[in-house]
Order: C-alpha cells, then sequence, then structure tokens
C-alpha cells in the first residue's frame, strides 16, 4: 500500500462493480474459513491441503490456517513436501513480504529439512536461500522479517559445521534472544528450535568453513550500508556479526579489514569510525549511525581488556574533536541534536577513561547539555538528570 | 502521413483531413480545397519539423486546430532528428550550403524562408574512418591465417629489409604439454594497409595478419552500419518534470521506449582528468571521491537539503499561482490543503525522495538559510557568488553545481569580453538545479532517461500524433515566405509554398501557391540569413567506439567544465555515451556524442582549429577511461547559433500571428523544449485549453467516428485472486459433495 494515496484506493470502492466484486470475495473467503476451521485430523489431507494452499496464496496472514497446515502435514505418511511448502511460502511472500505466518512456516519447513538431510543437499538448499534473501533485500532493503531470516540461514549454515560459538547462533537466528533473569537464563521470542547452550569443539576444516561464512555476511552488510547508509538493519546485523566475533586469540572469527591486515581491535574500531565519520557528515540528522555508534563504543569497551588502552584514549579524543567540528558546523535553529549527543557520550567516556583534562572536559558537557535543552525543549527533564548524573561517579 | 498529390484535378490525396468517409466531415460544412487537397485557410502554419515544431503541433491538433505542418527536407525533426549511417555519409557528400545571401526583394510584407530548413547553416568539419589498427604491439590480438593468436614478441626482420618478424602464440591451438605453439611470420614495416581497399579485402581472407581490432571496427561501418542510430542532436529527460508530464499526457510515452542513465561523470581536471561519478545521492555524496573531506560533504549536503526546501517551496507558490489564476469556483478546498501543506511540514512529499539528497523527515527545514537565498535573489547576485559566500563551498564543488548539476554552459572565467556568457544569477541557477534535483531519487540511479533509438524518435511520434487528430503534412516543399497584411494590423496572412518539381513515388509536381493562415510558427534559424554567418556555433562529434568508453555504467553522461580541456574554451562540453542497450548502436559498441559551443570569429577560421577541442576531448576521455577503447568513426558538424539581436529588419516582429523559435544552445535536456512550445501554444490557444490534452471537442469527434470501438479509460484489470477464490469455492463444493455422497453410503451400509 505504500505510495498509493488514501483517497484514490478508497475511491475504487465508490464504483458499484468493484465493490460488488469485493462483496463477492469476501464471501467466499468466510465459506472458505467456516471450511478450514472445520478440518479435523482425519480428514483427506488430500483435499484439505490444496483448499489450504489456495487460501493461503490469496492471503498468507492468518496465522491459524498456517498452523493447520502444518498439524495436516505432520500427520502424513511421506514427508516429502519441501517444494510444495517452498512454493507456497514463496507466492504468499509474493503477495505481502511481510507476512510473519509465511516466514515462520518457511523457517520451520527449513529447520526440519535439516534434521533429516544430507550436509551436501541441505548446502545447496541454503545457497538457493541465501540467493533468494538477496533479491528480496533489493525490493526493500528494510524487511527485518528477511533480514531475520537470512540471520536463520546462516544460523543453519553454521550449524553444518558444528558451529556453535558461546551463544546458539541458530536459535538467535529466527529473533529470538537469551534473557537473564535473577536465577536462570532462557530464550524469548519465536524459536524454531529448542535451546541449548553448548560449547563443542570445531575442527580446523569447519572453522575455516565457518569464518568464511561469518566473513560473506559482513561483506554482505558493507555493500547494503554502501547502497543506503540509512539501513538499520544492515548495521543491526553487524552488530550481531561482531559480538560472534573475538579479537585477539587466534582461533576466533574477526571481519577481514581492507585498510590493514591485522585483525586487532584496533583497526576494527579505527575503520568503522571513519565509516562513521562519513556518514556523520553527509548526514548528522539520520538516527541510524549514532546508534551504531553507541553500540561500537560500548562494544570496544567490552573487548578493551584484551588490547592495549594506549590507543583507546586518542581515539575518543580524536572522535570528540571531530564531533565539536560537526556541531559547530551547524547554524541552524534546530541545531545538531544527535551530533550534540554524540559528542557527550565520548566526552563521557573520554572522562571515565583518563584523567587527562578532566576539568575542561566537565565543563564542555555541561555546555553541550545546556545547548541540548536549547535545542530540544521537549527532553529538557532528561537533559537535567544527564546532567546530575555527571557529577556522580560513571558506573564501571 | 505525407501527402502525396495524385493529379491535378483535385482527387481526394491520401492525407487524414481529406478522407470524406469520416462521419465529422461528412456532418460538417465541407471546408474548401485546393486542388491539391490542402484547405484554403488553415488555423496554423507550421513550417519544419524540430522537436517544439512536433510538440506544438500535436498539441494544437488535440485543441481542435487545423493545422498543415511542412517541412523542406525528406524526413522529420530536422535537427531533432535521427541519422542512419548512410544518410550521413549521403548528407556529407552534398556541398555545403551557401553562405549569406542578399535578399532578392526588399519587400516589407514578406519573410523569406531558407529552402533548407534549419539545416541551412549545418556544416561538416572533418570524418574519419579508423578500420585499421597495427599488428606490431605486443599483446595485440591478431588474426593469422591459422586462427586467431595474441603477438608475444616483435623483432626487425633479416630477410627483408623494412619488415618485422612476429612471433605469434595460437591460442586458438593446445599442445599436449597445455601450451601454445607459436608462430613466427613477417610483415612489412610500414603496415598501411589503406592504399588499395579492395585489393586489402582479398589479401585479408587470403595470409595477411590482420589485428582482431580491425575486423571487428570494419565489421560494426559494414555489415552493422544499419544498426547505427545518430542523433544529431542528443537529448535527455529528467525524470519528474515537463517533457515527462508531456509525454503522459499526450499518450505519446506509449509508442516511446525510455532508459534510465546509469551514471552522470565530471572529468575532474585537477585530478589527472580522471572521470568521477558525481553524486545524485546521498549513498554517492558519502562514498564520492569529488568530496575528498567529511566537511565537503557536510556543505555539499547541507547546500543540497536547503536547495531542495527551496524546490518544494517553489512548486507549491507555482501550484497556488496556477489555482489562483484558475477559475475560482469551488477550488477553496483544494487551496486550503495546499496553504496547510507548506514546506514546513515534515512529511517527505513523494516518498521516492527520501532516498535522494532531501533531509529526513525529523530534520526540520533551516528557514534562515531559505531566507538568505532570497535575500540573495533580491539582490540579484550571481550564482558563483552566492555558492561562494553563503553556501562556503570550495572552488571545485562550486564548479560542479554549476556545471554538472545546474548544467550550465557559459564560461566561468570569462572576463573582460562583454559578448561572452556570463555565469547565472542566483534565481536562474537555483531555478536550474531545482528542476534537476526534482528529477533525482524518481527513477534509477541519476536525474535522466533516455530514449532507446535515439532521442530523434520524439519529434517523429509528436508529428505522428498529430495526423492523428488531423494535421495534414507536406514533406519536401519548401515554405518559402511568410506573408501578413500590409495595412494597419500587420497580421499573418499565410504562407507561399514554393513549387514542387518532386517526383518522389509518383507524385505530381505542384506549382507555387499561397496558403492562409491565422497563425505561423517557424524556427528562427530557419529565416533566410540575410547579413553575416550566426555570432556562435554548436559543435557536435559523433564517435563511435569499439570497447567501453565507461568503464562500469553503459549509459552515462559526461560533463566537462569550461576550460577543463583547453585553457581558452569558455564552455562546458557535454557528452552522452550509450552501449546497444540503448539501441543505437551494434553490440560490443559505444556511441559517444560530444556538445560544445565555438565562437564564430570574424576571420574564417580552418576546420581543424574549429574541432580541436572536441579531438582533445576524445582523446582525454579514451586515456581516462583506461578501457581498451578505440574510436572507430567520428564525423564534427556545427550549426550556427542565432541570438536575439542579430535579426534582420525587426520588422516581422510586430507582426501579429508570428511565432518565432529560438533553438537554446546546448540543450542536452528536452524539457526545455515542451516549455517553448507549451508558451506558444498558450498564445495561439489561451489558458483554456490543457496542453497536450485532448480536447472535449476531439474527444466528442472522436467518439463519433470510432463509435463502438472507443472504449473509456476504465477497463478491468486481471484478478487473479478471483481465480484462485472461485477454484477454492469450486474444490470446497466437489468436497463437500463427496462428504454428502460418503454419509449416504455409510447410511446405505448401515441401513443393510
Amino acid at each position: 500500500m505504500h505510495g498509493r494515496k488514501r483517497t484514490e484506493y478508497k475511491h475504487r470502492f465508490a464504483d458499484p462493480q468493484v465493490a460488488a466484486g469485493l462483496a463477492q470475495k469476501a464471501q467466499q473467503w468466510y465459506a472458505l474459513s467456516d471450511k478450514a476451521l472445520s478440518l479435523r485430523e482425519n480428514d483427506d489431507a488430500s483435499m484439505t491441503l490444496p483448499l489450504l494452499d489456495k487460501m493461503l496464496r490469496v492471503n498468507p496472514d492468518p496465522l491459524h490456517l498456517w498452523n493447520i497446515r502444518r498439524s495436516q502435514l505432520l500427520l502424513q505418511s511421506d514427508s516429502n513436501w519441501l517444494s510444495t511448502e517452498l512454493a507456497l511460502t514463496a507466492a504468499g511472500l509474493e503477495r505481502n513480504p511481510k507476512a510473519y505466518g509465511a516466514w515462520f512456516h518457511r523457517k520451520w519447513v527449513l529447520q526440519r529439512q535439516s534434521i533429516t538431510t544430507q550436509v551436501s543437499t541441505m548446502e545447496s538448499l541454503l545457497q538457493q536461500e541465501l540467493a533468494l534473501t538477496d533479491l528480496f533485500l533489493q525490493r526493500d532493503e528494510r524487511n527485518f522479517h528477511c533480514w531475520n531470516f537470512r540471520r536463520f540461514l546462516v544460523g543453519l549454515e553454521l550449524q553444518l559445521y558444528g558451529g556453535t560459538t558461546d551463544q546458539d547462533t541458530t536459535t538467535l537466528g529466527d529473533g529470538s534472544w537469551w534473557m537473564t533473569t535473577t536465577t536462570t537464563e532462557q530464550v524469548i521470542g519465536p524459536q524454531i528450535t529448542a535451546a541449548s547452550k553448548t560449547t563443542t569443539t570445531i575442527d580446523s576444516n569447519n572453522t575455516t568453513k565457518i569464518h568464511s561464512i561469518l566473513q560473506r555476511e559482513w561483506d554482505f552488510t558493507q555493500g547494503k550500508i554502501v547502497s543506503n547508509f540509512s539501513n538499520f538493519s544492515a548495521f543491526h546485523y553487524r552488530s550481531k556479526l561482531l559480538l560472534l566475533s573475538s579479537f585477539g586469540d587466534g582461533n576466533g572469527w574477526s571481519p577481514k579489514l581492507a585498510s590493514t591486515s591485522t585483525q586487532s581491535v584496533q583497526a576494527m574500531a579505527e575503520q568503522e569510525w571513519s565509516l562513521m565519520e562519513n556518514i556523520m557528515f553527509t548526514e548528522p540528522d539520520d538516527q541510524t549511525i549514532w546508534w551504531y555508534h553507541r553500540f561500537l563504543l560500548d562494544f570496544v569497551v567490552t573487548q578493551q581488556q584484551q588490547s592495549a588502552a594506549d590507543w583507546y584514549v586518542p581515539w575518543l579524543a580524536r572522535q570528540a574533536e571531530t564531533l565539536q567540528v560537526l556541531v559547530e558546523e551547524d547554524d541552524s535553529e534546530r541545531g545538531c541534536k544527535w551530533g550534540l549527543l554524540g559528542w557527550h557520550l565520548v566526552l563521557s567516556r573520554l572522562v571515565a577513561s583518563s584523567e587527562e583534562n578532566k576539568e575542561e572536559r566537565h565543563q564542555q558537557m555541561e555546555t553541550v547539555l545546556d545547548r541540548l535543552i536549547e535545542v530540544d525543549p521537549d527532553r529538557t527533564q532528561r537533559y537535567q538528570i544527564m546532567k546530575k548524573q555527571k557529577q556522580q561517579k560513571p558506573q564501571p | 502521413m505525407t501527402t502525396k498529390v495524385e493529379n491535378e484535378e483535385g482527387e481526394i490525396t491520401a492525407e487524414i483531413v481529406t478522407n470524406d468517409d469520416a462521419p465529422t466531415t461528412a456532418k460538417e460544412e465541407e471546408p474548401a480545397k485546393d486542388e491539391e487537397g490542402l484547405l484554403l485557410s488553415y488555423d496554423v502554419i507550421i513550417c519544419g519539423t524540430g522537436l517544439v515544431q512536433s510538440i506544438l503541433a500535436s498539441a494544437l491538433t488535440r485543441a481542435g486546430k487545423t493545422v498543415l505542418h511542412c517541412d523542406p527536407n525528406d524526413h522529420y525533426g530536422e535537427l531533432d532528428t535521427v541519422w542512419t549511417f548512410g544518410y550521413m555519409q549521403e548528407r556529407q557528400q552534398q556541398p555545403p550550403s551557401h553562405g549569406p545571401e542578399e535578399a532578392s526583394s526588399e519587400e516589407d510584407d514578406v519573410l523569406l524562408l531558407s529552402p533548407e530548413g534549419s539545416y541551412q547553416t549545418l556544416k561538416f568539419h572533418s570524418t574519419e574512418i579508423k578500420t585499421d589498427f597495427p599488428v606490431t604491439t605486443i599483446g595485440c590480438k591478431v588474426q593469422t591465417p591459422y586462427g586467431e593468436g595474441t603477438v608475444v614478441g616483435t623483432q626487425k626482420s633479416n630477410e627483408q629489409n623494412d619488415g618485422i618478424r612476429l612471433e605469434i602464440s595460437m591460442s586458438k591451438w593446445t599442445m599436449a604439454d597445455g601450451t601454445h605453439p607459436t608462430l613466427f611470420m613477417c610483415v612489412p614495416n610500414n603496415h598501411d594497409e589503406g592504399q588499395d581497399e579492395t585489393r586489402q579485402q582479398q589479401k585479408d581472407n587470403n595470409n595477411k595478419i590482420v589485428s582482431l581490432k580491425s575486423i571487428a571496427a570494419r565489421r560494426v561501418l559494414q555489415q552493422q552500419s544499419r544498426s547505427l542510430a545518430l542523433d544529431v542532436n542528443p537529448c535527455l529527460l529528467y525524470a519528474s518534470g515537463q517533457a515527462v508530464q508531456g509525454l503522459l499526457t499526450s499518450n505519446v510515452a506509449e509508442h516511446l521506449e525510455f532508459q534510465t542513465m546509469a551514471a552522470v561523470y565530471w572529468l575532474n581536471h585537477n585530478n589527472n582528468n580522471k572521470l568521477e561519478r558525481v553524486p545524485c545521492s546521498k549513498g554517492d555524496v558519502f562514498q564520492s571521491s569529488l568530496l575528498p573531506s567529511p566537511m565537503d560533504k557536510r556543505r555539499f549536503m547541507k547546500f543540497f537539503q536547503s536547495a531542495m526546501d527551496y524546490a518544494t517551496e517553489r512548486e507549491l507558490q507555482q501550484q497556488q499561482l496556477l489555482l489562483s489564476t484558475d477559475s475560482n469556483n469551488n477550488n477553496n478546498d483544494n487551496q486550503q490543503e495546499n496553504t496547510e501543506e507548506g514546506v514546513l511540514s515534515l512529511n517527505e512529499r513523494q516518498l521516492n525522495q527520501g532516498r535522494s539528497l532531501a533531509r529526513p523527515q525529523n530534520k526540520a527545514v533551516s528557514q534562515k538559510d531559505l531566507q538568505t537565498l532570497y535575500d540573495c535573489m533580491e539582490q540579484n547576485m550571481d550564482f558563483e557568488t552566492y555558492l561562494q559566500t553563503h553556501a562556503k563551498l570550495s572552488p571545485q564543488l562550486r564548479q560542479l553545481i554549476r556545471h554538472a548539476l545546474a548544467l550550465e554552459v557559459g564560461g566561468s572565467t570569462c572576463s573582460g569580453n562583454e559578448n561572452q556568457a556570463v555565469g547565472l544569477s542566483t534565481l536562474e541557477g537555483m531555478g536550474r538545479l531545482c528542476d534537476h534535483l526534482k528529477a533525482l531519487g524518481r527513477y534509477g540511479t541519476t536525474a535522466f532517461l533516455t530514449l532507446v533509438y535515439g532521442s530523434g524518435e520524439m519529434s517523429q511520434f509528436f508529428c505522428r500524433s498529430a495526423a492523428v487528430y488531423g494535421a495534414t503534412y507536406l514533406l519536401r516543399r519548401v515554405p518559402k515566405a511568410v506573408t501578413w497584411t500590409s495595412d494597419n494590423n500587420n497580421a499573418v496572412s499565410g504562407v507561399t509554398l514554393a513549387a514542387s518539381d518532386d517526383a518522389f513515388m509518383g507524385a505530381v509536381p505542384a506549382k507555387e501557391k499561397h496558403v492562409q493562415a491565422t497563425h505561423v510558427v517557424i524556427a528562427q534559424d530557419a529565416k533566410l540569413l540575410t547579413k553575416s554567418l550566426p555570432p556562435r556555433r554548436e559543435l557536435r562529434r559523433i564517435s563511435i567506439i569499439h570497447g567501453s568508453v565507461v568503464p562500469d555504467a553503459s549509459r552515462s553522461v559526461i560533463i566537462i567544465p569550461p576550460g577543463g580541456i583547453l585553457e581558452q574554451h569558455n564552455y562546458a562540453i557535454h557528452g552522452i555515451v550509450l552501449d546497444e542497450s540503448a539501441r543505437v548502436v551494434p553490440a560490443g559498441c559505444n556511441v559517444l556524442h560530444l556538445t560544445t559551443i565555438v565562437d564564430q570569429t570574424k576571420e574564417t577560421v580552418d576546420d581543424s582549429t574549429i574541432t580541436a577541442v572536441l579531438d582533445q576531448a576524445v582523446k582525454v576521455i579514451l586515456e581516462s577511461s583506461g578501457d581498451d577503447a578505440d574510436e572507430i568513426y567520428q564525423t564534427t558538424f556545427s550549426y550556427g547559433l542565432l541570438d536575439d539581436d542579430d535579426d534582420d529588419g525587426e520588422n516581422h516582429r510586430k507582426v501579429s500571428g508570428l511565432h518565432v523559435l529560438k533553438r537554446p544552445a546546448m540543450p542536452l535536456i528536452v524539457d526545455e523544449a515542451f516549455e517553448q512550445a507549451r508558451g506558444i501554444f498558450q498564445e495561439i490557444c489561451g489558458n483554456e485549453e490543457e496542453f497536450l490534452a485532448l480536447s472535449e471537442q476531439m474527444q466528442t469527434k472522436l467518439k463519433e467516428q470510432l463509435q463502438d470501438a472507443y472504449r473509456g479509460p476504465n477497463q478491468v484489470e486481471d484478478d487473479t485472486e478471483q481465480v484462485v477464490l472461485d477454484s477454492a469455492m469450486e474444490m470446497m463444493k466437489e468436497q463437500s459433495a463427496d462428504d454428502v455422497k460418503e454419509d449416504e453410503k455409510k447410511a446405505h451400509d448401515v441401513g443393510t
């Protein structure tokens, strides 16, 4: 419905012929829905499955229809329904690329397939599916269903080679996440498989494969970012990939960098900053890059123990300088809100990790917050609290 | 559509308006016709079939005017046409058009027209065919009598005094050990192949070593020359603008095919004459090598976002203006809506603009910047100064914006010479920039669309659509002069058509005669030149390149700023590169169109001086492309650009009903042609009729003529949804029928 005027769309219903046609369709749909709901386990699957097939092709959204379909499929004696289900979900997704039910069904089918199929067959199947997500993301680069599906596929792929890192990537691939409550850890969200948090040892042959898969995904996000840097899905994926990386030890994966051959966290952080800098200066009012900036600062801190701290402070200091230039360039009434917030964040990190120029930096943070209150009066209270927090010692 | 006279007695000819069977003409009073089948009097006579005239003819006939459209040439389009390779060669052999001549009679009530129309100042300067490439360079791929190979070594031969011994690796032959055999052959040192064409050909087939490049070049220019479609004036359309609107309103777009231009390149003379991509979207900006520092990016983006806001505001103002000039009946709601939706509203007006250069939704309009812009316009500041002082852009960026985005032609280095083009004012510059920006992000990666089969197709299709609605076409007939009444009114009385002794397809000679008209449209450059040659000439070069000019884009625009090639050349050079996807060259080739302006100095200049700038441009472009591209054919020609002030007599200026079209200099974008046509259309028809839309009068006429065959615009589209639902219903019915049977059977079983 994007890009279509509501008035034009509504106007169609004024035509009695169109309205009658739509009413007839609705009648038919109700009749079919009633029929589908009355289906029982002992009904003849050779009749019910094609019926559900037709209904889901017309409307891929109703989850209960997909559920009925799955329970019917499970009763089937021969389980060779991969191709028909893939075709059906493809048709459904063509109609509505954001149909939750269709995406979930596709994942379910592939997951079941991966249990029973040989590695080599599964490999080629997954390659096809990945190529499909490529096409989908060309159509709509911000379809988060498709991004999630891609992560699910990569999870399956890693599973083929026994690839589980410290977190189970397969489960995380379907959009679920780990949550730590006070006593236990549990998986939240739509799960395809039961979660398992085990660490297995992988032989070196598979390790190279896993690394090349992750690198391929990193390059994929690079391509998407270059074509539209406002694509938060790509940055989000990148942050997930970074979480799988382990800098420093020789066995873990970390993104290969164009600028340098060393795969240290410093080199990665330098490269990401130069990308971010260019994007921030092109469009400082695009929130995407600021979220990623925030993530990267946090990420680098977690990795910092392994790396020398003597680059960290200068790295932050350079950021602070650049952001100051960016903020001062903007002389409009609304100011550069996100630049100010980013600058403030960098300054607070600097203050936390270095004693050098501490007073001056505190002073700068104060002015930044004052300016923020000026340009963004709606959030005055928030900035006031940030001012107060600054007085206390930041949490380690 | 061409009128052909069949006999002297005035039998019906094959034109549309004289079709007596049509119910329209039968019902109305029969208009008076002469022995050629032409009406005695027309509403409008249009001389010349250039693009503007063609658009105008189509618009006028749609509005119900009777139109006679004549052209001295045998094809549509004049300088806006597409030449075939054969036609162009024929044209080159024609003697150059005669220079200015004294008008035979200085009558007060006559304006003489050139017998060649707008072609009168056309002149070819140079033509080169290069189909022979040397074989004596290492790495050169060659055809030998024993198959294809690659030259891997050369050395002076001992056997022949002036021969060279080539060492050729035969790539089509592979030995058992995987290597290619080597062939040693001698070729004469001065590998001059052009001495005797026919003997050469025979030799090729026998035992000569020929470069594969030569073979490919000959194939293109000989066997495949029919696939060459060479635009005299290649044009592009803005993806959103007057041209697209006109093509859609008139439905002419349905007959044409369009393609996007994939990239705009800038020849950066600050960076070793490298071709660099002009940023056309945010993604381009953040990667662009033309904007090296982050601060450049910031200022560039900032300037563009305020330019976008200005564009939106300007558009809204224009809409307001239209609404207010419109009849004030019940438009209040509309007006209300428009004022509310000011530039301050944060909604992206068009979703597709979001990805080009526009500000994001959450960003406020900088009123301050807009106010500064308006102040500068008020002060009549020139564009360059505005960009420098207020947008704070570096000299390189200023040049980029003026020439690659505002498509400014005139020189930036003009100093002291008043005759030369002065830089644009802020108002003009921003206007041109906005036209470009509005078209960005609409379709494809740039703002431009090109026509498949050449942009000259457009004039032809507008002529055809005019003919469909009743215009009469007379090609190969020279409109000799425009006449007007010599009384005080000074109103146009008509056009004198020259006698025609043309024997085309059995046509009988026609006498010289006068046809009356209320309005006459002529092109300024078709007026018979009497004084001197025009002060400036548009210089064009068509190059056929074997290989690709730009490595990663098949269809692209190249902009060379003034002074970018030759220091003293004060005009920009526009280049258009097209490949076989635009159906203008055979596969494996590119056509490179270059356009610029040269000043016509008083003394006669020889051809090589005139063509020097474009010779150099081609060389630089091919060098920077880095690819193995060779120019196999080129032709350079030019035609005069008339200025407003070099009009003779001035007397026809005061004549009412005479409309003179001025060809704009270097019209890279056709939108200007539509603007011009609309202007004249409104002069003739007033503001009542919509430009290029079918008038009600014409619609009723069509309905009468076509009767049952006429269908309204509402047609039922295919409904796949309905089909699937129907089949599902069918299935359900069958199923329930089966169930019933089964139940009956069960009941029966129980019963028994």
